[in-house]
């Protein structure tokens, strides 16, 4: 089990940061997407966690997809998200 | 002109959180009226955003050595320093669809009456998107909202004189920003009325610009008003949650 942090500063001034456990088979066990943005609705956000925890990273960033557009994140994207995946999976 | 309720009060962090999460609720329902709320934290206090990891968020140690009392916020956004003897906190609980359906929209819209609130100073105020105003580039406000299916909660604060190294040793600024400078990097980025005015600005001066300040932004004429029964039976259910571990420590 790997677990890793990993932080991205976002222009216009938030910040996310992925908290993340992966599995020796490179699947997610346990993430955490927290920072200063805004989610609505604000469930979604613990929802797409739920969701994310089981999938390896291609699986993950489809899933990132699908909620892109179910929810409005400001000040953040789930591509930054994605993106900050990509790097703790790489780590 | 539209009215709209005024409450003027005050509580500790737990309980002003749960009357705000109260009114939300209820407006809701449509049980209450669009409020303004004015308010300070009394004793001053610290509350973060719904998704911020508290260890992330805040210097708990310091909290702990200063006894200030910490909660988190059904609203996203940052981490805020509510400075007893420097900081007046607006609740705005109203209809979606008095405000405004984007969101982005209704956060400017809000925050609008904040810069007419500074300008009452003589200060000129910039509305910074998503959630900032601020004065000669400094941040002097931040705001977060809240929304269920027709009502929302926006709530956020004004700096009329808070103490701004208690502020920075309070707060922390994420790994990224850190980078060296802690209290000077604070006093370069946020400021107070006060500060801007170089003379001590009161709280009653900035609950006044504030309440001309909302009026003019919302268009509406608030009437001074006391919470319902409701409301207050309803935000005892919840500030236990507010006092709560779990709750806190969430993320």
């Amino acid at each position: 089990m790997k677990k890793t942090s990993v932080l991205k500063k976002i222009k216009g001034g938030k910040t996310v940061k992925v908290d993340i456990e992966i599995t020796d088979d490179e699947r997610i066990h346990d993430i955490i997407i927290s920072g200063d943005f805004f989610v609505y609705p604000q469930e979604a956000l613990e929802e797409l966690e739920n969701k994310l925890k089981g999938c390896n990273l291609e699986e993950a960033k489809s899933v990132l997809r699908e909620y892109s557009e179910k929810i409005t994140a400001l000040g953040f994207t789930l591509d930054d998200v994605a993106e900050l995946l990509e790097k703790a999976f790489k780590s | 002109m539209e009215k709209w309720r005024l409450i003027i009060n005050e509580g500790d962090a737990y309980w002003n959180m749960a009357i705000d999460e109260a009114m939300l609720i209820l407006k809701d329902k449509g049980e209450i009226p669009n409020t303004l709320r004015l308010f300070v934290f009394n004793p001053s206090a610290v509350t973060i955003g719904y998704f911020q990891r508290v260890n992330d968020a805040v210097n708990l140690e310091f909290l702990n050595k200063r006894k200030i009392l910490i909660t988190r916020r059904i609203t996203g956004g940052g981490s805020v320093y509510h400075d007893v003897n420097g900081e007046v906190t607006y609740s705005i609980v109203a209809s979606i669809s008095d405000v405004a359906t984007d969101v982005l929209k209704s956060y400017e819209i809000i925050c609008k009456g904040l810069v007419y609130a500074i300008e009452k100073f003589g200060l000129k105020a910039r509305f910074v998107p998503i959630n900032d105003v601020v004065v000669n580039g400094k941040k002097i406000s931040g705001s977060a909202q809240s929304r269920k299916k027709t009502a929302l909660l926006q709530h956020g604060t004004l700096m009329y004189n808070t103490d701004l190294v208690t502020l920075a040793s309070t707060l922390k600024a994420p790994k990224e920003k850190l980078i060296s400078h802690g209290v000077k990097s604070i006093l370069e980025r946020v400021t107070t009325l006060s500060r801007e005015l170089g003379r001590t600005v009161t709280k009653e001066e900035t609950i006044e610009a504030l309440i001309e300040g909302f009026s003019k932004a919302l268009n509406v004429e608030f009437e001074k008003g006391e919470l319902t029964e409701k409301e207050i039976e309803l935000a005892r259910k919840l500030v236990e949650k507010y006092r709560s571990k779990e709750w806190i420590f969430k993320r």
